[in-house]
């Protein structure tokens, strides 16, 4: 089980892969949700290391869709995105649909990550 | 400003300041704080002259003379920054208001009735109040208390409330750390220095030693990091609410609960996973643990990997990486790669016979080869120059061989400035708590380490050197760090001879 947050920060680790190697790609996944406390400052702090577009489509492609296509221009101090935010970066979690081990693959390798 | 006293445990002298400088980091005041060094703390001679080699050695119980003693004096602008010291700083047992200290009662008596400092203990007068009389390395003869306590009637008390008193006046007498045996009350009188003050705060702190005590958790292993030290370790990483910190040799576990503690959301990695999920296949055992000490839910996830073929998309990500990285005694300290040093890893995958791809199997297991600490260590500190945010904080344990250890065999590189180097002594051999931090912005220039193989390079330089009919000893005529192949000096006694002929040897691996 993988939190959105974890997914968005990784890329294919071959050495020398550096273009078309994020995100990673997952199928046969199922949403799950794990708690994780609420800090704004937090979120605040990391919210300029997102990749929105990767965030987004993973969330979707999960079949969560609270999260906007393009950040508020007030995201910062909206109260309101600051919550979805929380809930689909730390809480949202791909989980495998059988009871094995989550693959996700890089978009250009053949090789496959599993978690 | 007002002064305060601070009273330190006796252990991990060289831990005290590091964390209380960080300490005082993380909640704004660290500008603003005053520290004594501990050499300038008062002392007494009470001859007024130094003995004369002869009395030293005639005195059967000479003073120890690199014995710590336990204060310092602090300024701080207000009493709610001594009592967040006392409750984060594990190595802090008290802090007092000083009002006085000298040499002898009489000198103090006289300051304490000096109106400036009258002011400060005058509108305690009708508070209920008790007295606490003490002493560092030594006891009290029976009735002694008593009369110190005497000493200071001319203050006026009005009330004195042994239970549940509104204000503890304590005063103590500091001696010399004497050793051998002796009758318990002899040098009665001699202190080095008596203070007198207000007990602002108890350190509360160290009762989180207790709390996260290894033996009572719910997960942990041999290589589990001790309950103090991670917090201390916690400490340097001025772990908080709000920041985000990692461990790329997670392990257990162990620094990630700490951290957790203090606020901050937590990630690990160990090129193991069995360390961190455990044995049990119901639950991971790293989350039994989290769950135990209610921090579950700033665990955001511990992932398995190789530091060297890391999968992180960026760099500065993280407030601090904490660590406690694998020194090749007890954990196998090993990076995926081929045994056969130079050798580079196979590019297509290994297909079975059955068709299969080896790595697929679940029982599938990299191959590995060692990672040599000193590689290791100066891999680890650029890595951290990428991975953590301007202003971030490395915090590690390097193992030192204690007789050849020098400060510049720490492993820096530009763009992290030394903090903090506390050494943790265990007689020939030693660990040392670095903390390094970014200096350098997260422009593009802080490039993701390459993690070449340094070992091979050591051993082209050899090849490279002897064809040229040149010294091999130190090709490059670099300084071998003394903790080069801790390894093997750690499983040899670090027995002299063995490690001069390793450091030849060393150079050619």
């Amino acid at each position: 089980m993988v939190r959105l947050i974890t997914h968005n920060l990784l890329a294919c680790h071959v050495k020398g892969c550096d273009s078309n190697n994020f995100p990673l790609a997952f199928s046969d996944a199922q949403l799950e949700i794990r708690e994780a406390e609420f800090n704004a400052e937090f979120l605040k702090g990391f919210f300029p290391k997102i990749e929105w577009k990767a965030l987004v489509d993973s969330a979707r492609q999960l079949g969560d869709v609270s999260l906007p296509e393009t950040p508020p221009a007030d995201a910062l101090d909206n109260e309101e995105f600051l919550k979805a935010l929380h809930h689909v970066l730390l809480e949202v979690c791909l989980k495998s649909l059988d009871a094995g081990q989550l693959r996700m693959t890089s978009p250009r390798s053949t090789y496959k990550k599993e978690r | 400003m007002v002064l305060y006293l601070v009273h330190f445990t006796q252990t991990h002298e060289s831990f005290r300041l590091p964390e209380l400088t960080s300490i005082a980091e993380i909640h704004g005041f660290r500008e603003t704080m005053k520290i004594t060094p501990p050499d300038e703390m008062p002392r007494n001679d009470r001859k007024g002259r130094k003995k004369t080699a002869d009395e030293d050695r005639s005195s059967s119980f000479p003073a120890s003379p690199d014995a710590p003693r336990p204060f310092i004096t602090v300024e701080l602008e207000s009493e709610d920054q001594a009592k967040i010291l006392a409750a984060r700083c594990v190595l802090i047992k008290a802090i007092y208001e000083l009002w006085a200290h000298a040499p002898t009662y009489e000198l103090l008596h006289e300051l304490n009735r000096q109106p400036a400092v009258e002011a400060l203990w005058k509108p305690y007068r009708s508070t209920p109040f008790k007295m606490h009389v003490t002493a560092i390395h030594h006891t009290f003869p029976a009735g002694r208390v008593n009369e110190v306590i005497r000493g200071f009637s001319y203050m006026d008390f009005e009330r004195v409330a042994m239970d549940d008193p509104g204000v503890v006046l304590w005063i103590c007498e500091e001696y010399e750390l004497r050793i051998g045996m002796r009758p318990k009350t002899e040098g009665d009188g001699e202190f080095i220095q008596v203070y007198f003050g207000r007990l602002v705060a108890d350190g509360t702190a160290r009762s989180l030693i207790a709390h996260f005590d290894v033996k009572k958790r719910a997960y942990f292993g041999t290589t589990s990091m001790e309950a103090e030290m991670s917090l201390i370790m916690a400490n340097q990483a001025r772990a908080a609410p709000g920041k985000l910190i990692y461990d790329p040799f997670v392990g257990t576990g162990s620094l990630l609960y700490t951290c957790a503690y203090f606020g901050a959301m937590v990630f690990g990695s160990d090129i193991d996973g069995r360390q961190m999920r455990g044995k049990d296949p119901t639950s991971l055992g790293v989350m039994r643990a989290a769950s135990q000490y209610n921090v579950a839910q700033r665990i955001l996830d511990c992932a398995t990997f190789d530091i060297t073929y890391n999968p992180w998309r960026t760099g500065g990500l993280f407030d601090a990486i904490i660590t406690d990285p694998p020194y090749g005694v007890r954990a196998g300290a090993k990076r995926i790669g081929s045994s056969i040093l130079g050798r580079p890893l196979n590019p297509e995958p290994r297909v079975l016979p059955n068709g299969v791809a080896a790595h697929t199997k679940p029982t599938y297991i990299p191959p590995t080869r060692p990672y040599e600490i000193s590689d290791l260590a100066n891999d680890l500190v650029e890595l951290a120059r990428w991975l953590l945010k301007p202003g971030g904080r490395l915090v590690f344990f390097l193992p030192t061989v204690t007789d050849d250890y020098s400060e510049v065999d720490l492993p820096l590189c530009e763009g992290m400035s030394l903090v903090a180097n506390s050494l943790q002594d265990f007689g020939k051999w030693g660990r040392r708590l670095i903390t390094l931090e970014k200096v350098v912005g997260n422009d593009a220039s802080v490039e993701p380490p390459s993690f070449v193989d340094h070992m091979w390079n050591r051993r082209e330089q050899q090849a490279l050197a002897e064809d040229n009919g040149k010294d091999t000893a130190s090709p490059g005529g670099h300084r071998v760090p003394a903790h080069r192949r801790f390894r093997d000096k750690y499983f040899m006694g670090f027995k002299r001879e063995e490690s001069n002929s390793l450091d030849a040897a060393t150079n050619a691996s």
